[in-house]
Order: C-alpha cells, then sequence, then structure tokens
C-alpha cells in the first residue's frame, strides 16, 4: 500500500501543473513528438521535455524514439487500471465457476 | 461497497445444485480445492481454510501468474448459508501481505440465494487499490480542472 500510495503522490503531483495537464489531454488523443508538443506552448523544446520526464515518472505517458523524434504517447492503462484488474479477475472467475459447476455435478 | 462501476465486477451464475451443497463448497477447504485455484488452470497448491470472521484462506498461486506467490483471503463476514465476504490480498507462504500497485488488495463477497434445487451465486469483486488513476480519486481530491481533464481523457 506504501508503493501504492507514493505512485498516487507522483500522479497528482505532475498533474498539479496546468502545462502538464494539458500535454496529457494531447497525448490521450494522439501520439505527439517532443517538437509537436513544444510548438503548441509558449516554451522550450527542453522545457516540454522536463514535463514529459514528470508524466513518465508517473507511469502516464510514455517516450519512445522514432528516427529522430521522441515520441510521446499515453501509458498503457495510464487512467483505467481499475478496470483493468477488474477484466483479469473475470477470467479468473469464470473459469473458476465453470469449474464449480463441474465439482458440483460430480458430487451427485 | 464502492458506487463507482468501474471499480466493480459483478458476475452472476445459476447452479444447478442446492444452495447448502454450495456454500460447502465455498466454506470448506476440500470443495475449494476443487475450483478456486487461479489462474484458469492451475490447480490450487497446499491450501489452508480457517473458517471464521478474522480466519485465513491461504493457498499458493501457480505459475505462470507467479512462481511462490500465494493468496491470503480474510473472511471478513459470514452469514452462515448465504453470504461471505473476505479481504484477498496477495501474499508469501507466511502470510505476509505482499499487495504491491500491480496486485492490488481486494474485496470478494459471495451471496447464495435459493432456486429451489438450483442456486443463484453472486460473486462482487471489488478492487480497493489500482495503479495510475482510479478515476474516484481524482474526483473527490480534486477540483474541477482535474474532472473535466479525465472527462476529456475519456472522449479521447
Amino acid at each position: 500500500m506504501v508503493e501504492h500510495h507514493a505512485q498516487l503522490d507522483l500522479v497528482f503531483g505532475s498533474l498539479a501543473d496546468a502545462t502538464r495537464r494539458d500535454i496529457l489531454r494531447r497525448v490521450a488523443k494522439k501520439d505527439l513528438s517532443v517538437g509537436e508538443l513544444a510548438s503548441s506552448y509558449d516554451i522550450s523544446f527542453a522545457a516540454v521535455s522536463k514535463h514529459l520526464a514528470v508524466l513518465e515518472k508517473a507511469r502516464l505517458v510514455t517516450k519512445r524514439r522514432e528516427g529522430k523524434l521522441q515520441i510521446a504517447a499515453l501509458a498503457p492503462g495510464a487512467l483505467n487500471d481499475a478496470s483493468k484488474h477488474l477484466e483479469r479477475y473475470r477470467d479468473i472467475w469464470e473459469s473458476r465457476l465453470d469449474r464449480l459447476e463441474k465439482y458440483l455435478e460430480k458430487q451427485g | 461497497m464502492s458506487t463507482d462501476t468501474k471499480n466493480e465486477l459483478v458476475i452472476v451464475r445459476i447452479l444447478n445444485a442446492p444452495r447448502a451443497k454450495v456454500w460447502r463448497a465455498c466454506s470448506e477447504v476440500e470443495g475449494l480445492r476443487q475450483w478456486w485455484g487461479m489462474p484458469s488452470d492451475a490447480t490450487m497448491l497446499s491450501p489452508t481454510v480457517d473458517f471464521r470472521v478474522g480466519g485465513i484462506f491461504h493457498f499458493q498461486v501457480e505459475r505462470p501468474l507467479g512462481q511462490g506467490l500465494w493468496i491470503k483471503c480474510v473472511y471478513k463476514e459470514i452469514v452462515e448459508g448465504k453470504r461471505l465476504v473476505m479481504e484477498q490480498n496477495y501474499s508469501d507462504a507466511q502470510g505476509r501481505e505482499l499487495n504491491t500497485a500491480d496486485r492490488p488488495v481486494s474485496t470478494i463477497t459471495l451471496t447464495l440465494e435459493d432456486l429451489g434445487e438450483k442456486t443463484k451465486l453472486t460473486v462482487v469483486h471489488t478492487d480497493m487499490a489500482s495503479r495510475a488513476v482510479p478515476i474516484h480519486l481524482f474526483k473527490q481530491g480534486w477540483g474541477e480542472s482535474l474532472d473535466r481533464l479525465v472527462e476529456s481523457l475519456k472522449r479521447g
């Protein structure tokens, strides 16, 4: 739980900044290069990189390299991990209940 | 119980057995061993059941989910024959809790209803903690701007 809370601190800390919230909003819609992001704001490439690093550390954004470009994307599951865990449980439960049915049947 | 449906999984199954029999399968180690294992194709290893409020249902998870990983369920509420609430934790062989962001603590509620010779079993699995951004925490703890952010992200 400590790890979880630390992670939430990172998330909320990273979203306390208006520019970072805006960056997240943009990359959630579409993968964008750092250059494209920098041109949207009145700030430098380096400043955007710094913001991205913070979002990356909070596991909200991932960065990859495509040739000379650095591309930022919304991290998989950044905003819906809860439902992902639950989907994992769904498979587990469906197969559990299948086995329960068979077990009850076998018992006669 | 959570009011955020995103954090709650509900599964209903009609079982072809009377309620007392289903209850035994859900509460006794002989029955649980036959069906409660995880992941889907794994047999349950070394299960122990101390069936009382505060008692523990402990078993080892097979690979590929994680070698040496155990599940520790703590019974929170028992209504004989009808309702069972437990808190599911990831743990080690000694029962020390090893919940992490990727393997969070969760709550399982089983409800059994009589349907004559059949039984309606309802499973509610509630995620208590999840990794990055639980939407409800956004909404509770943060201002309108974050609400709007979440909404806009959901719209994509």
